[in-house]
């Protein structure tokens, strides 16, 4: 456990050092004599190298050290730093990347020789040329070695914290009697001799009384599954009723004698169902906890919780006293381990004061529950408006209702606080691509230059991870089509460099995220003529489209607009991923053009993925929500005002014919609705596409907590994933995207 | 002779299972049994994560008829399938015996629609023969074995094996 702490520890550090290494390697570049600069990617190598010696990744290790040894030569003045030696640094980063990668898949296969050959062959040179020139100099290796095993100490610590959890104090006979006052029986031979050898071992013993609550139709089978769980955690000792007399399904309660290493919060935690009435654990024995907590102020805790229906008590309830402590204690000393040792050298940063670092999972767990409260929230606001159209306006029902708004302004304030913890700075992405412009345009013999705006906007954890690819292929694909040769944009009367620029920025809730370059724009025409080829349209299509239906044909599957595939995007599959990936993640990407101009492609994303905006339909019986972001607006329309096309329905809105699909046909609900005069329309869009829902009623807006549908018994093109409205019935989420490319593809 | 009725889910569960076949010296199957018609049939009870009663089902588009829709549990979107339909049964009506049982077949968590849930059977192996090629109705695929206690059939069935011909049907 220890070594797991450090090896997470690890992880974090060395990201922020291979961050500041692919910094300073960025700005050495353009100035190779920043002394402040090599400083720092020196220490950011020795950093790395420590950490990595400590976790025992020998291969970052190795590399790491040759990059500090000639760093260190550099920074003594005995080498001079070239752009060929940076070439060699830039693919040591791509491998200490790589080699990250691996500390986290835990496979480790990556090749080192070639570039570590390379470093070396940087080392040799400059002895050579020192042996030429006679001069000495100390060799960096010895002292820093000495350094990756000065630790010792820290190590100790981390042994003794494992150490400390199983050292538990034995007990006497008082046990025995503890227990048989516990369970109202004498003990058999068997069960004695087993209390022995627990006690030998020195675990605590546990009386735990459960009651299983009356509305558990097959209570045998209940106790059965409780025997599984403690079997997971512990050791059965006594058990009344005993498990092979569990036949009797009218008996509710179960005594039961277990020993376990786990703490008594975490036996609670296992143990505790829904089934379940009351749940009292006892500590017969001291459970030695008290040895590295002292302050814990009970030997005995009780957790007595009463089950309700339909609450999430799991969660709703936890007993914070130790268990919380003991983890944070336990941070603590290891912590020291993994974070102080390969600082040494790094002052520079972190008081420790102002920011925690915390397992995503935290806050994740933490984050569910907040949308379970969304939901609770929902449904308190339904009793209430429920009760007001029952009973009438009165006195209590407005207090309820003031209760209820206040209730409501808690909750939002709660998810807004746990959805800042998971906002983190969109740099962790951007700062990626100083160095992929830079590799590509060298390659491309293009001069450009990377502006980088708003790379402190936050957003969601999750969306940040899953943004990186769509951005940089994007980012690629300005470079490498939209910003144009030198030569052409000369000829062009335009500057050599070409600029890109990565802008983000918040609007309401949601971030723009915006690529733009002032190359040569899209052409349309060829874009046209493009998909004509490729039989995505008939040359009546293109006669009849826009400009901005046809730019956005490049987001169609199968399409790719360079004349040569080069293998840096451009392999057909491009756009239309970028589109599909932001889609995925309830966005929106779009592309404004201009001949001769360049382009501004923009992705619009909601800040977290967690809970999202939608409007709540009523289709036949079933509620379904529409994610508000492809929602452009809604309409009134007469049925004779519905026209019909072969079997396709549109209708006319401002001169513009939008395709209109029946909800309750394409998700086979049958027809209710149909003689109606007058029908509700949900005009939706995606890129460029405008398609409209034929829904029976409209419910409202509504934010909802999404549930993946993850299960391939229910996987239904068309449902993005499911949500429990205020009522505890699941609405479904429709998934816009697939519904529009479906009707553009002809399906419907 | 396979040992319990576990087959190759999870190693928590072979952990279980080894447990189990600590109890005693024959093995011995531990089954939830249930009612389709007048069939009864068993589950191993480790697959088994709570049992509940009928409640509103929403319908999912386009997925095969056996697949009911999905509930809420208790904040969890779970799938329900029908067994009847499942097993090409005859359709029965909504009693109030009718239960909704909740497995975890291959780390994911399903409904399955009974008539009735009856009690927890402890069975010997030696009870248990290997299924005849139809048995009530049901395709022996799906079945582990057949066991026999006082003049009553249970049909055990293979979880596993409904779940992968379902995947296969749906795809």
């Amino acid at each position: 456990m220890a070594f797991e702490i450090n090896v997470q520890d690890f992880i974090d550090e060395a990201e922020d050092q291979i961050r500041v290494l692919n910094d300073g390697l960025l700005a050495l570049e353009k100035d190779k004599k920043n002394e402040e600069i090599i400083n720092e990617v020196f220490r950011a190598a020795h950093t790395l190298k420590g950490g990595s010696g400590l976790v025992g990744f020998s291969k970052m290790t190795e590399l790491t050290h040759s990059l500090e040894s000639i760093f260190d030569l550099i920074r003594e003045k005995e080498l001079e730093l070239t752009s060929s030696h940076l070439d060699v640094m830039f693919e040591v980063l791509d491998i200490l990347m790589e080699l990250m990668g691996e500390v986290e898949t835990g496979q480790f296969n990556t090749d080192i020789v070639a570039v570590s050959k390379k470093l070396k062959a940087i080392l040799e040179a400059q002895e050579e040329v020192k042996k030429a020139g006679g001069k000495k100099t100390s060799h960096p290796k010895e002292p820093e070695l000495a350094d990756v095993q000065g630790y010792p100490e820290a190590q100790t610590a981390s042994a003794k914290v494992e150490k400390g959890s199983n050292n538990k104090g034995a007990d006497d006979n008082s046990i025995e009697e503890k227990i048989v006052s516990y369970i109202n029986r004498p003990l058999t031979k068997e069960e004695l001799a087993t209390i022995d050898s627990v006690k030998q071992n020195g675990e605590p013993l546990y009386g735990v009384k459960i009651r299983i609550s009356d509305a558990c139709d097959v209570a045998s089978l209940f106790m059965f599954m409780m025997f599984n769980k403690i079997r997971e955690i512990g050791e059965l000792i006594v058990s009344i009723p005993a498990e092979d007399e569990l036949e009797d399904d009218d008996c509710k309660n179960l005594n039961i004698i277990i020993s376990s290493i786990v703490p008594k919060d975490d036996v609670y935690r296992e143990l505790n169902m829904p089934e379940i009435e009351s749940i009292v654990i006892e500590a017969l024995t001291d459970d030695g906890e008290t040895e590295h907590k002292a302050e814990a102020p009970k030997p005995v805790v009780q957790a007595v919780v009463k089950e309700e229906p339909k609450v999430h008590k799991k969660e709703s309830v936890v007993s914070f006293s130790q268990e919380e402590d003991d983890e944070e204690d336990s941070h603590k000393e290891t912590g020291m381990v993994a974070k102080d040792a390969p600082r040494e050298s790094d002052h520079s940063k972190k008081s420790g004061s102002t920011t925690l670092r915390v397992d995503s999972s935290k806050i994740d767990s933490l984050l569910n529950l907040a949308g379970e409260l969304v939901i609770n929230k929902a449904r308190f606001m339904q009793i209430q408006s429920d009760l007001e159209r029952e009973l009438g306006k009165n006195s209590k029902i407005g207090e309820l209702k003031d209760t209820v708004v206040q209730l409501m302004r808690i909750t939002n304030e709660v998810q807004e606080g746990i959805m800042q913890l998971r906002m983190v700075a969109i740099d962790q992405v951007f700062s990626k691509f100083p160095r992929v412009v830079r590799d590509i345009s060298r390659k491309l013999d293009k001069k450009i230059e990377l502006v980088i705006e708003g790379k402190d906007t936050e957003l969601d954890k999750s969306v940040v991870e899953e943004i990186g690819d769509p951005l940089m292929h994007l980012v690629r694909n300005s470079v490498d089509h939209g910003i144009e040769t030198v030569s052409e944009r000369i000829a062009a009367g335009k500057p050599e460099t070409g600029i890109i620029k990565l802008k983000a920025y918040h609007q309401g809730s949601s971030i723009i995220i915006e690529i733009e370059d002032n190359g040569h724009g899209v052409n349309i025409d060829l874009v046209k003529k493009k998909a004509i080829s490729k039989n995505l349209i008939t040359e009546e299509d293109a006669f009849n489209m826009t400009d901005k239906e046809a730019v956005n044909l490049i987001f169609l599957p199968g399409f790719s607009t360079a004349a040569v595939v080069s293998d840096l995007s451009g392999r057909g599959v491009g756009m239309d991923v970028v589109k599909r990936n932001v889609e995925r993640l309830n966005g929106v990407v779009e592309i404004v053009t201009e001949q001769g101009k360049g382009s501004v492609f923009s992705i619009k994303l909601p800040l977290t993925l967690a809970i999202i905006s939608t409007l709540l339909t009523k289709v036949t019986r079933f509620v379904y929500a529409i994610p508000l972001v492809n929602v452009i607006e809604i309409v009134e329309v007469a049925k004779k005002d519905i026209s019909k096309i072969a079997t396709k329905e549109a209708i006319k809105i401002r001169n513009e014919v939008i395709n209109i699909l029946r909800l309750d046909e394409i998700f086979n609900l049958g027809s209710g609705n149909r003689g109606k005069e007058k029908v509700q329309i949900v005009i939706v869009g995606v890129a460029g596409y405008r398609v409209g829902f034929v829904v029976d009623e409209l419910i409202g807006e509504q934010e909802v907590v999404i549930k993946s549908l993850d299960n391939s018994l229910i996987d239904s093109p068309g449902i993005a994933g499911a949500s429990i409205l205020g009522d505890g019935n699941v609405a479904l989420i429709i998934d816009v995207s697939t519904l529009i490319d479906k009707v553009i593809q002809g399906y419907y | 002779m396979e040992k319990g009725i576990v087959g190759k889910t999870s190693s928590k569960l072979t952990q279980q299972k080894n447990d189990l076949d600590l109890l005693g010296s024959e093995d011995v199957y531990q089954l939830v049994t249930f009612t389709l018609g007048d069939e009864v049939y068993g589950i191993d009870i480790l697959a088994v994560q709570e049992i509940i009663r009928m409640q509103n089902i929403t319908e999912i588009p386009r997925t095969s008829d056996y697949v009911e829709g999905v509930i809420n549990l208790r904040g969890k979107v779970i799938p329900v399938i029908d067994l009847r339909k499942r097993f090409n049964l005859l359709i029965s009506e909504e009693s109030k015996d009718t239960r909704i049982i909740v497995v975890e077949i291959e780390n994911k968590i399903i409904g399955m629609i009974v008539d009735s849930v009856s009690k927890v059977l402890r069975l010997p192996s030696s009870y248990v023969e290997p299924p005849s090629p139809i048995v009530g109705g049901v395709d022996s695929n799906y079945i582990k074995g057949v066991g026999k206690l006082n003049d009553m059939l249970v049909i055990i069935l293979d979880l596993s094996k409904i779940n992968e011909s379902s995947m296969s049907l749906v795809s």
